[in-house]
């Protein structure tokens, strides 16, 4: 199938180098742009795969994103641990960053 | 007196203002006779005022009134019909009054349509809810007026992501290009869970090789699809119409 992360993986441009349509019969390289010459289907195929097994090698990085506390939690717990030494809202955060990263752990 | 011959007939000569009727004859009296002025009025027949009493549609014993509502459609000449469609004109013809906006239709998407990323994807209204010959609502999805004239032509996509998408647009396409559009964007700070533009326009279609239909470009920059809303329950999303105009 014809993506347009396959491809962005080949080094071509999203928006400049080509136009894909599906008019209901699949997806279509509707315009060329590029002066790069128009890759196979099977070239943009194999393309997205490798795209794709990236995405899933670093899927764990953007589930653990998903559900960090915030920048403002963290500022402010390291805020009343460094200036006012109160640790209850660093060891609660640290606490909860481990538990994402146990639930979301690297491949 | 002394006559020379026979004594002349003795003629009498009427004093004024003394003839009577019955000193003229019968039909004596010639218009030659009768005063220029008389002539006049007797041509141009003003001097009579006065008539018998009228009743009808025309009443009246001096200035003769219309009656009212006595004047019917069959005292009228006008060209063309009168029926219960029809009207007259200003130029005394009946002509049809009104007509109707068709063709018409109205169609949404019944079931979810999945969108892939930076994609033009045709969106397949397939649930004609004001159907219309003049769409095709089960293989191209497109409609192909059959009838020439001015077009309202709209569209609407509601479409989301669980995560968000960069950009959508929203293209009715006239003859396979793109016609009429219209775009929502967020950015990389901001970007959108949903992205639901309308795209209307007025068009004069040529009433047989003419077609238009709706596509949908979603931008979700990370790669993965989009979705474009199907009917829920009695609401309806994503859609698609047209009608004709009167002119």
């Amino acid at each position: 199938m014809i993506t347009s992360k396959g491809l962005e993986h080949l080094g071509f441009d999203r928006y400049n180098d080509y136009v894909l349509q599906n008019d209901g019969a699949g997806v279509y390289i509707a315009e060329w742009k590029s002066v790069q010459p128009q890759p196979s289907e099977a070239e943009i195929e194999t393309a997205h795969a490798e795209w794709q097994a990236g995405q899933d090698a670093t899927q764990y990085q953007r589930d653990r994103q998903a559900e960090y506390p915030s920048i403002d939690e963290l500022v402010v717990a390291m805020w009343e641990g460094v200036v006012e030494e109160r640790m209850a809202s660093v060891t609660r955060l640290e606490g909860l960053r481990q538990a994402i990263k146990q639930k979301y752990p690297k491949e | 007196m002394g006559y020379v011959g026979n004594k002349p007939p003795q003629t009498t000569i009427p004093v004024d203002d003394s003839v009577t009727t019955a000193m003229v004859q019968d039909d004596a009296v010639t218009a030659d006779k009768v005063a220029n002025a008389i002539n006049t009025s007797i041509a141009a027949n003003t001097s009579k005022v006065t008539n018998a009493t009228h009743t009808g549609d025309v009443t009246g014993a001096t200035a003769l009134t219309i009656a009212s509502g006595a004047v019917d459609l069959a005292m009228l000449s006008a060209t063309g019909t009168a029926s219960s469609s029809t009207f007259l004109r200003g130029d005394n013809a009946w002509a049809a009054a009104g007509g109707t906006n068709t063709p018409a239709f109205f169609a949404s998407l019944t079931t979810s349509q999945t969108l892939s990323d930076n994609t033009a994807t045709k969106i397949t209204m397939d649930n004609e809810r004001v159907a219309s010959d003049d769409y095709d609502s089960s293989t191209n999805y497109r409609f192909t007026p059959t009838t020439a004239g001015t077009y309202y032509i709209f569209a609407t996509c509601v479409v989301e992501r669980t995560a968000w998408m960069y950009r959508g647009q929203i293209y009715i396409k006239k003859n396979g290009s793109s016609w009429v559009g219209n775009t929502g964007q967020g950015n990389a700070s901001y970007p959108l869970g949903k992205i639901s533009p309308t795209a209307m326009a007025i068009d004069v279609a040529d009433g047989s090789s003419d077609y238009y239909e709706v596509y949908y470009w979603a931008d979700t920059y990370d790669g993965n699809d989009a979705s474009c809303y199907g009917d829920n329950e009695a609401m309806v999303f994503t859609s698609f119409g047209a009608f004709r105009l009167l002119t």
